[in-house]
């Protein structure tokens, strides 16, 4: 049997902390052919891609390019060696042209040298013409519409002659039509020879356009299908597996809501982000939330919340219509927002836990504006207990917290305020399975304690396992209100990805 | 036994001392004590009296700056606002015959009015406050040098000259007033619920908003605040001296943040301390008078600040940068 | 064809060098004084100087960061330079140790700003104090009011002319055609680009950022060095003063001509045009006799202004994208 494969990856485990992100993962990547990485958040994906660029090292196992081993994890040397991706957050020079984007090393010389500008925007003329883009080499990129940045940066890393190329989520944020070119160009890229790792997680575009799928599940390889041969209904369930059931609470039987409405959208908008979306939160249900990058999911979050407000449309809080609200009020009305970054935001990650803890009940823990620091301390263990926090004390800051404690703590210094309802995004992102567990049992108590929960999840195990209702964002608007036995997985991404 | 694994796998416990925070006592300690053996000037009332005295004209600054940078933000104004209070008082007072207790307050409105127009560009527009109090830095230098210029070289007249010389004791007020300051405000930062919002938007901005504090008006009081305490400064320096003085303030700012990054505080914000940045200004002050003591022309002052500087923030940046910036 | 037309005229050059003619010609027409030759003389002497300090300080500016110390550089290695000659000291060592001076202070600010990762902007204050009281230190005493040169191979260096304009100017031009060029088409000059607009990208593309951060601050204290040395020998003698508060006054001038703080963008002969719109700035205020204080205030509100304009603009490309 003739090895075919440019990219070998033989064991790869990889660990932070507690979280085994990845384990013993083998399998082959095959020359000039689009290989697809399917996976659940947290499933491994991200770790396994930072592997092969060469930022992280692994634990164990080895990676094999082009038949010798790569040693050395520095994404330079990645590059160098032929190995490149293309980011989300783009890694584009905003301020410069197409061709200059396109050929970052000066490979154009005249004969004294010099930068030969002319030569260079010919080659990035005949480059996107052979892609048949109809993009001027001399546009500021900055000018381009996001579709247009994704595919110059593509064109970079073929002009820098990469020979395996990632993507992540090339068409986040996309319409129809940019997905379409942004399709056929990676096709062509394939047709050239080159090898393209696709990870993405719409599934009828990854069976469209890979050659090869392969499947991760909580860090371990699962198996490596065929497109041609593989359906959704099979993706889904190597995917999402069965054992995973048994991991997530049982589904509660749905819950009669209490009828008051708490939070009402009607007819928001936000131009780019929003249209005319219309949603309603009840007492004492978990409304679920959910939609692909770019359908406008995390300006929703904010709007909800009062982070940002809306250009045409109406926010009722309890039934009272408001203007300009800010979180403090929010706050005050009995509301609470979890980031879904903790890193970014949601933790002070150089103050103490119990400073922490108090800062949005700094009114409750102090007497007459002074800090009751005592009661901070107690008010602090409460929630370390109730939550089983593993901290050596409160006065523990949490950088030094593993991220399932850091992320039960975020969860403690929202719940500690007795909302009527909790904003949850991405609760439990990046966190091993035990707190994970643990977290999702935390949330199904909340409405019986009379709070009401929106959870914004990519997660689709965890939206089918904790909601009574589930929305789903597609381009700007709702596309679909899902309850009861109608939330499954097949139902939700059908409406998010557009079937 | 319930300790964490941290994503680190650092134990806590090494972590939990911050030996750091205690340096700037021992650093004073140790070069008031070397000065005091070396020459025996040093140690003698006068000197002594004259260099704290010296701190309690300009404690008022350190103060507005500390609070500042505990949030992440400076203030490079408050040089010439200080020098703008001063003459602005003395032009009150002098030409226009207002009486002092009247003049006093119009200036502080105005100062303060000079902070919130600060405060206003770096909230609402949210820019770099480094940057826009340069500008307006040299915008008020302006402003004051030209009112120096209009009085011409006049000498204040003596109820405006006599706040600075009142004494308690014989003992000038401002060095009580500095401090009862220090350990009243020191206090309210450690354990008051409005101060403690400086430390939280301090240390993540977005998290505070998230949590119900209201960042922009906070931000706007204190840079209101720094531009009050700046003129109050500035007022008190002027009836000291007496007359008008060209380029009075001028590298207040630089001492200011000197004296409180050597005192804890940090350029990345979310750290400081009212005592340390009195002792980090105790220390410069100590390391001036040393110059002096052994006879180094004045001249060098600027260099050694300079340098101090440049030593302080190397490590704030060593110890509190959290990723790569340039 | 048109599109170059067309970016060409919403760049922020072509709108400085359109208020440079127009304020040139209400100049011309509206004053009888502003015509003649000692203008000339004295347009060059102000412009010179402070354009090619300017082209160094535009290089650090595209590359996304700036020098506050060029003033004092240039005031340090004139007096130092001034000094060592009056001292009977060979002439040409003591320029070399002048122009030493320069690149010993651009290494220092490019090593802390490149390596050690502190702020630009609180560093070169810094050195820019040191500069200053170093400039105080050595002026110090009989010094005070200057240390005269009377060397000739000195002193033909700034007050010489060539066709019946000065050294000073000459060298300018060909530093910031130099300087243009550079920028514009070689591979070294590029790289600047790229380091401002993307600093992260740039370094996983292959280009050296420390390396040519380092580079750069070298370069821009090496010309203020080399500038203060030029006009020192002009006036023939060493000033205490030379350089004060020039830095603001560039950075401004650099703003003007295209140049942005968050890098990437401007070209080097925007900042001659910023140079000279604001040198007939200064001028127009000469004219209309508005004392320095007013120019102070002035400058200080065009800062304000243009830093909260790019804040502004940045704010708003923040929430094209969705941040908060």
């Amino acid at each position: 049997m003739v090895d075919n494969s440019i990219l070998l990856l033989q064991d790869i485990s990889k660990s932070y902390g507690p979280v085994k992100a990845l384990k013993a993962v083998s399998f082959a990547i095959n020359r000039g052919e689009i290989h697809a990485i399917l996976g659940e958040n947290g499933a491994g994906k991200s770790t396994l891609v930072k592997v092969i660029k060469g930022e992280t090292r692994p634990d164990a196992g080895r990676l094999v390019f082009e038949g010798s081993e790569i040693k050395v994890a520095d994404p330079l040397y990645a590059n160098s060696i032929g190995i490149t991706m293309v980011h989300q957050e783009l890694t584009i020079f905003d301020d410069l042209t197409v061709a200059e984007n396109i050929f970052p090393n000066n490979v154009f010389r005249t004969k004294l040298g010099l930068t030969d500008k002319r030569r260079m925007r010919l080659q990035s003329a005949e480059q996107l013409a052979l892609f048949n883009l109809h993009i001027d080499p001399a546009e500021k990129v900055a000018n381009l519409p996001l579709a247009e940045q994704r595919i110059v940066e593509i064109l970079r890393a073929i002009a820098l002659k990469r020979k395996l190329i990632i993507l992540d989520e090339p068409t986040a944020g996309l319409n129809e039509s940019e997905t379409r070119i942004l399709i056929s160009l990676v096709k062509r890229l394939r047709d050239e020879g080159i090898t393209i790792i696709y990870i993405s997680h719409r599934i009828a575009e990854v069976l469209e356009i890979s050659d090869r799928i392969t499947i991760l599940r909580d860090g371990s390889y699962i198996s490596t299908l065929q497109a041609e041969k593989a359906s959704t209904a099979e993706l889904i369930r190597l995917m999402v597996g069965r054992e995973v059931d048994l991991l997530y609470a049982k589904k509660q039987p749905a819950r009669k809501t209490a009828g008051e409405c708490l939070l009402e959208l009607e007819q928001v908008t936000k131009s780019g982000f929003l249209r005319d979306v219309n949603l309603k939160l009840y007492r004492e249900e978990i409304l679920g939330i959910f939609g692909l990058q770019g359908s406008g999911v995390e300006k929703l979050s904010q709007i909800l919340y009062g982070l940002d407000s809306s250009e045409h449309g109406v926010v009722r809080v309890k039934g009272r219509a408001t203007g300009r609200r800010d979180t403090d009020e929010m706050l005050k009305s009995g509301f609470v927002y979890l980031n879904d970054n903790r890193k970014k935001a949601g933790l002070f990650l150089d103050m103490s836990s119990a400073e922490n803890m108090a800062c949005p009940q700094l009114g409750k823990l102090s007497r007459s504006r002074f800090l009751n620091k005592k009661e901070m301390f107690r008010y602090t263990d409460g929630f370390i207990r109730k939550f089983n926090i593993i901290i050596p004390s409160a006065r523990t800051k949490p950088k030094a917290l593993s991220g399932g404690n850091q992320q039960k703590l975020m969860f403690s210094v929202c719940l500690g305020t007795e909302p009527e309802c909790v904003i949850l995004n991405e609760p439990t992102r990046g966190i091993d399975v035990g707190a994970k567990a643990e977290i999702h049992r935390f949330i199904l108590e909340l409405p019986r304690n009379r709070t009401s929960v929106i959870l914004f999840s990519s997660e689709l195990p965890e939206l089918i396992s904790l909601c009574d209702r589930v929305v789903v964002l597609r381009a700007s608007s709702i596309v679909g209100e899902l309850m009861g036995d109608d939330i499954n997985e097949e139902k939700i991404m059908s409406l998010a990805a557009g079937g | 036994m319930a300790t964490a694994t941290t994503t680190t796998g650092k134990r806590l416990k090494l972590h939990e001392v911050n030996w750091g925070s205690y340096s700037i006592y021992m650093v004073n300690v140790l070069a008031i004590v070397l000065l005091a053996l070396t020459r025996k000037n040093f140690p003698r009332y006068p000197n002594l009296y004259s260099l704290v005295f010296g701190l309690s004209m300009e404690f008022l600054l350190v103060l507005a700056t500390t609070f500042l940078l505990i949030m992440g933000e400076v203030d490079l104004s408050i040089g010439s606002v200080f020098a703008f209070a001063g003459v602005f008082t003395g032009y009150l007072v002098a030409n226009l015959e207002l009486p002092i207790w009247v003049s006093i307050p119009i200036t502080l409105c105005a100062t303060g009015i000079i902070g919130l127009i600060n405060g206003t560009l770096v909230v609402r527009l949210k820019a770099n406050s480094l940057m826009i109090t340069i500008g307006t830095m040299i915008l008020f230098r302006g402003v004051a040098d030209g009112l120096i210029n209009f009085l011409g070289g006049i000498t204040y007249p003596s109820e405006y000259r006599a706040i600075a010389g009142f004494k308690i004791f014989s003992v000038h007020f401002t060095i009580f007033l500095m401090l009862a300051a220090v350990i009243i405000l020191e206090y309210l930062l450690r354990n008051h619920a409005a101060f403690k919002k400086l430390f939280y938007i301090g240390s993540n901005t977005l998290s505070a908003r998230l949590y119900g504090i209201r960042v922009d008006r906070v931000k706007l009081s204190v840079f209101a605040a720094s531009g009050v305490l700046a003129g109050l400064a500035g007022i008190l320096a002027a009836s000291r001296s007496g007359q008008t003085v060209w380029n009075t303030g001028q590298g207040l700012e630089f001492k200011m943040i000197t004296a409180a990054i050597l005192g804890g505080a940090s350029l990345f914000g979310g750290k400081g301390s009212i005592v340390k940045s009195i002792l980090g200004l105790l220390l410069i002050a100590v390391i001036l008078n040393g110059l002096v003591m052994f006879n180094i022309n004045p001249v060098w002052t600027n260099v050694v600040v300079g340098i101090v500087l440049i030593i302080a923030i190397f490590v704030d940046t060593r110890i509190n940068r959290d990723k790569i910036e340039y | 064809m048109v599109k170059v037309l067309r970016n060409l005229f919403r760049s922020k050059e072509f709108i400085a060098i359109f208020l440079i003619i127009v304020i040139f010609l209400i100049l011309s027409f509206g004053s009888t004084t502003f015509l003649n030759v000692t203008t000339f003389e004295s347009f060059q002497t102000s412009i010179a100087p402070n354009a090619i300090i300017a082209t160094g300080m535009m290089l650090l500016l595209i590359s996304g960061v700036f020098d506050l110390s060029v003033g004092s550089v240039m005031g340090l290695a004139g007096a130092i330079t001034a000094i060592l000659i009056a001292s009977r000291f060979p002439v040409l060592p003591s320029i070399l140790v002048g122009l030493g001076i320069g690149l010993v202070f651009g290494f220092f600010n490019g090593f802390l700003v490149a390596y050690v990762g502190v702020n630009p902007l609180i560093t070169t204050l810094g050195t820019m104090y040191i500069g200053r009281g170093l400039v105080k230190a050595f002026m110090s005493g009989d010094r005070r009011y200057g240390v005269p040169v009377k060397a000739p191979e000195f002193l033909i260096l700034g007050q010489g002319k060539i066709l019946g304009v000065y050294h000073i100017f000459w060298i300018m031009l060909i530093i910031v055609a130099l300087a243009q060029f550079l920028t514009l088409r070689t591979d070294a000059g590029r790289k600047l680009y790229y380091i401002g607009s993307n600093h992260e990208a740039a370094r996983l593309v292959g280009i050296k950022v420390k390396r040519i951060r380092v580079l750069t601050f070298m370069l821009c204290s090496l010309l203020a060095a080399f500038t203060g040395i030029l006009v020192t020998s002009y006036f023939g003698t060493s000033s205490i003063i030379l350089g004060t508060n020039l830095e603001l006054q560039i950075i401004i001038s650099c703003l003007i001509g295209g140049a942005s703080i968050a890098g990437g963008k401007g070209l080097v002969v925007g900042s001659l045009a910023g140079v000279v719109f604001m040198t007939m700035v200064v001028s127009v205020f000469n004219i209309l006799e508005i004392g320095i204080y007013w120019q102070n205030i002035i400058v200080g509100i065009i800062l304000v202004f243009i830093v909260a304009l790019d804040a502004y603009l940045v704010g708003r490309r923040k929430k094209a994208l969705g941040e908060v």
